[in-house]
């Protein structure tokens, strides 16, 4: 037999959708309370939201008369016909969040409006709505949830512990914090305050809350696009990116907003990679919390009705804003290159590490490089005068060069520094179409596979621009009449160098990616023994680079061990 | 086993022969020396299983046997032995040393566990001069390529014999040397014969043998894969490189129309310097040959300029080329002539570089590939 489903089982089966745990409570509450305007947003919850979730606001308030209507479904102040739905610009718009709370838990609905004296309440539970009741209460809007669940046994059962619950409550709070720095956020949790974000106090302690304070010292605020003159055609990109060096495995502490609102999105997060290019490290991902700001008619947040994705009108171009952005900081940035040295510590160093005291010891790094556009004559001067400071010790095992320049034990990775070197040197004479090119005397012929011949085939133009002349020789066969010229005493490694294309290194386009591996293919490797004279050329080339500090791959070049990390180990202190 | 010998005649084979051990070998039998004694004398054998090999020392032996040791140990203590007698007692898993009042006793491994010599069929062989062939080794083998990346033939080098002729080649494809000489004993009948000989074994024959007259050279085995050299103190017999060499002749023009003659020293000197300033861009420096001059330009952005003038010889038009200084300084560097004459067909044709007054008994020649821009 077919039946009509009773209306409030369809309510908890839409609320399902949104409401799916106490988290989804705290968002759709705090969120409204940001639509409000609100300056002052504080959540109490009690026994990780299953029991009570309080959110109250300063916000514009809800009228007595329209306090009903509040809870009906689809009912919203913040839309009024569909073509709304072209710009919303607010964080909720669906009017069903209320409703949808209310279908899986008791809620009461306190709220004064600025021109009322007093407040109303209203208690609602499923279907059930009562009248507004006059009483005492401050400007702005406050809800209370208790009983979350407590009608739908089966999604209490899919909820955690409490405390896990809280976990996420108070991730989730303090990351959308990050997006509104002028409004007061406070959390407590069974009585206890969690934390208290003052208003308009920066965002030093929101950043250290959520990324940790050591990993949030490594966060460099991203250059305003109006600062760097980028045309970013509509989308403007503000933020906070840790410094190269500093990364972590995954992708979960990239924390994106658009227009304010959190999500995820793929695109975004591969330009935010792109954006380190040779900076980053294979495999590592940088982490932060990027904001973009579109016009509202170029997003579409109705896709989902969690809402955390997001479509955006003009793709390429926000990608193209936020990649530039990040670049022109990077690129920039003296200071984030500082860090990047003190990023770069040997694993069972790094404990031994005060990040304060390194600062103060890193005059080799801590200069502006020669690359940086603002670079004076002075600051070039000043780097070979650093570089002449390094005193070459020893090679290490035929892979590394140890040096000191009195103050640290500076280990360099051969074949990563040259690799470094030989890049920037391809780059620039690719760059300006000057690159040598050596012919054989007895060109060959190499046959590759379908899809190494595919790669081959997709960066020949780059490759020729690099001085690798190849013709075509039948099927998938090609004959190699020069190579690039002379990158170190070796001759080229053709299929090495095609091997090498597969490799997928992120945030590299087609002509860097051939870069990369000319470098690689051309330079000394580990396990080779070096003259001293080769080590010191080898280290005076590499710290005129422009990015000294990684390969193009993005492993580090430069590790240094500070005396004070030293004395530490002997437990002199 | 058991003998008594000189500490140098015994220092000295365990010294070369250690070179010849791998130290990276998973075989542990591998990094050992094998020594045998028979005969009055003792033969000491390293091999890394390419490579072989074998010393010979008279001795006093009163036990004839074998032993194994550990190579880089026994060879390190050998070379802090003063001169003198020592003695040696070997079983499977102990050889002991005794010098003086200096008692040694190493751990071995079983004799019976070392790899066998290779087959001593012998098949095709010829002699050359042993000071001829240290010079030829010299002048080719650097040529030859380094690196696994164009296939193993052109790291090795090819001693071609045609009756009592003989001509090395080696290149990595960019260079080539060339080196021809007469052989002490030609192949029978005036036969020809081809072999690919790893570089690294010539250099190890020139080293080993080099101090002898003549060197014996001998194809060994059914199929003629392995070479073997043999003086009167030291062998060597080497897996060959299995493969075609490539047809070099093609790539040298029978012909050149232009040439300067050079002195070495002033021509090494000023592509030195020049290089320092190519550097950063692949090592190209700029030769131009006008009016008896040789101009020898380099630049780059973050250098500067370089600018040398040397008094030549020049015949027929003037030429401007660019060369990998590098490459052509290498060269430069393994021949042993005060001049040399650089031959030219036109700026991206392979030029030809060689001594000038040499023996008239040798043919030495290389030849290098222009850069272009």
């Amino acid at each position: 037999m077919i039946r009509r489903l009773d209306e409030s089982t369809v309510g908890q089966i839409a609320a399902g959708e949104v409401v799916e745990r106490p988290i989804s409570v705290v968002k759709e509450l705090v969120e409204n309370a940001l639509d409000a305007g609100a300056t002052r947003v504080a959540v109490t919850v009690s026994r990780g939201g299953l029991e009570t979730i309080d959110v109250a606001d300063d916000g514009v308030g809800i009228a007595s008369h329209e306090m009903a209507l509040a809870f009906a479904r689809h009912a919203t102040s913040k839309l009024r016909e569909a073509i709304d739905l072209e710009r919303v610009a607010t964080l909720g718009f669906r009017g069903e969040g209320l409703a949808s709370i209310a279908a899986v838990a008791r809620v009461r609905l306190i709220s004064r409006t600025p021109g009322s004296e007093i407040g109303y309440a209203v208690d609602a539970h499923d279907l059930d709505v009562g009248e507004p009741e006059p009483i005492a209460a401050a400007p702005g809007t406050r809800i209370i949830v208790r009983d979350l669940f407590a009608n739908v046994p089966v999604r209490r059962e899919y909820v955690r512990s409490p405390s896990a619950e809280f976990t996420r409550i108070a991730t989730f709070l303090a990351t959308l914090a990050l997006a509104y720095p002028s409004v007061t956020f406070s959390l407590a949790h069974d009585g206890k305050p969690t934390f208290v974000f003052p208003g308009g106090t920066g965002m030093d302690q929101r950043l250290a809350h959520v990324f940790g304070a050591i990993p949030a010292r490594a966060l460099v605020a991203l250059r305003d696009d109006e600062i760097s003159g980028i045309d970013v055609r509509g989308a403007r990109v503000r933020g906070y990116v840790s410094a190269p060096g500093t990364d972590r495995g995954d992708r979960r502490m990239q924390l994106l907003f658009i227009n304010g609102r959190l999500l995820r999105s793929t695109l975004l997060a591969g330009a935010w990679t792109a954006g380190y290019a040779t900076f980053a490290l294979a495999h590592r991902q940088p982490f932060g919390v990027l904001f973009v700001d579109v016009a509202p008619d170029r997003v579409d947040p109705n896709v989902h009705p969690t809402k955390s994705d997001v479509r955006l009108r003009h793709p390429e171009s926000v990608h193209d804003a936020v990649k530039r952005t990040i670049v022109a900081t990077l690129a920039n940035d003296a200071a984030s290159r500082m860090r990047d040295a003190l990023a770069i510590a040997p694993a069972g160093i790094s404990a031994y590490r005060d990040p304060s005291e390194v600062v103060a010891a890193a005059p080799f790094v801590a200069q502006p490089f020669a690359w940086a556009t603002d670079a004076t004559a002075s600051d070039v001067v000043d780097l070979f005068a650093r570089a002449s400071e390094l005193r070459i010790l020893a090679q290490l095992d035929d892979t590394f060069v140890l040096a000191t320049d009195g103050r640290a034990l500076v280990l360099v990775d051969q074949h990563a520094a040259h690799e470094r070197v030989a890049f920037e040197a391809i780059a620039a004479r690719a760059k300006r179409g000057d690159a040598a090119s050596e012919p054989l005397l007895l060109p060959y012929t190499i046959e590759l596979d379908a899809e190494a011949a595919l790669r081959f085939e997709r960066s020949r133009v780059a490759l020729a621009d690099a001085g690798l002349d190849a013709e075509p020789f039948g099927e998938r066969t090609y004959r190699i009449v020069a190579t690039p010229a002379g990158y170190g005493a070796r001759a080229f490694d053709v299929r090495g160098y095609i091997d090498d294309l597969g490799d997928d290194v992120p945030g590299l386009d087609a002509r860097e990616r051939v870069w990369a591996s000319l470098a690689c293919h051309s330079v000394v490797r580990a396990g080779e023994a070096l003259e001293h004279a080769e080590m010191s050329a080898l280290l005076a080339r590499l710290v005129r680079c422009e990015n000294p500090m990684h390969c193009p791959h993005g492993r580090p070049t430069i590790v240094r061990i500070e005396a004070s990390a030293i004395v530490r180990m002997f437990k002199r202190t | 086993m058991k003998f008594s010998c000189s500490t140098k005649d015994i220092a000295s084979a365990v010294g070369a022969a250690s070179k010849v051990v791998n130290a990276h070998t998973t075989v542990p039998i591998l990094s050992n020396v094998l020594l045998t004694a028979i005969d009055d004398t003792i033969r000491v054998r390293a091999t890394d299983l390419e490579l072989t090999l074998e010393h010979v020392f008279p001795a006093q032996i009163t036990e004839p046997g074998s032993v194994t040791v550990p190579a880089k140990l026994f060879s390190g203590y050998l070379g802090n032995l003063p001169a003198g007698i020592v003695e040696l007692a070997g079983t499977p898993t102990r050889a002991s040393v005794k010098w003086e009042k200096s008692n040694y006793d190493f751990h071995a491994l079983p004799a019976d566990e070392y790899p066998p010599l290779p087959s001593s069929q012998k098949g095709t062989s010829f002699a050359i001069d042993a000071r001829r062939f240290r010079e030829g080794v010299n002048a080719t083998i650097f040529a030859a390529s380094s690196e696994e990346a164009r296939g193993a033939v052109l790291m090795g080098t090819l001693l071609e014999i045609a009756g009592d002729k003989i001509t090395m080649v080696a290149t990595d494809g960019y260079r080539l040397a060339k080196w021809e000489t007469t052989l002490a004993r030609g192949l029978e009948d005036g036969g020809t014969a081809k072999f690919i000989v790893p570089s690294r074994a010539l250099a190890e024959a020139a080293r080993n043998l080099g101090s002898a007259e003549t060197i014996e050279v001998s194809a060994l085995g059914p199929s003629g894969n392995q070479l073997a050299f043999a003086a009167h103190n030291a062998s060597i017999v080497v897996r060959l490189v299995d493969g075609q060499y490539p047809n070099y002749a093609q790539v040298i023009p029978a012909s050149f129309d232009r040439s300067v003659t050079v002195n070495t020293a002033a021509l090494i000197a000023g592509l030195k310097r020049a290089e320092l300033v190519a550097g950063d861009r692949a090592s190209m420096v700029k030769m131009s040959v006008s009016n008896a001059q040789l101009i020898i330009t380099a630049n780059s952005d973050t250098t500067g300029n370089a600018y040398e003038e040397l008094d030549v010889e020049q015949t027929g038009d003037d030429l401007t080329i660019a060369f990998n200084a590098r490459y052509l300084v290498e060269i430069l560097n393994h021949i042993d002539a005060a001049q040399i004459v650089m031959e030219f067909l036109g700026p991206l044709s392979p030029a030809a570089i060689r001594p000038t007054g040499e023996a008239t008994e040798v043919a030495h020649m290389y030849v290098l590939m222009p850069l272009r821009q």
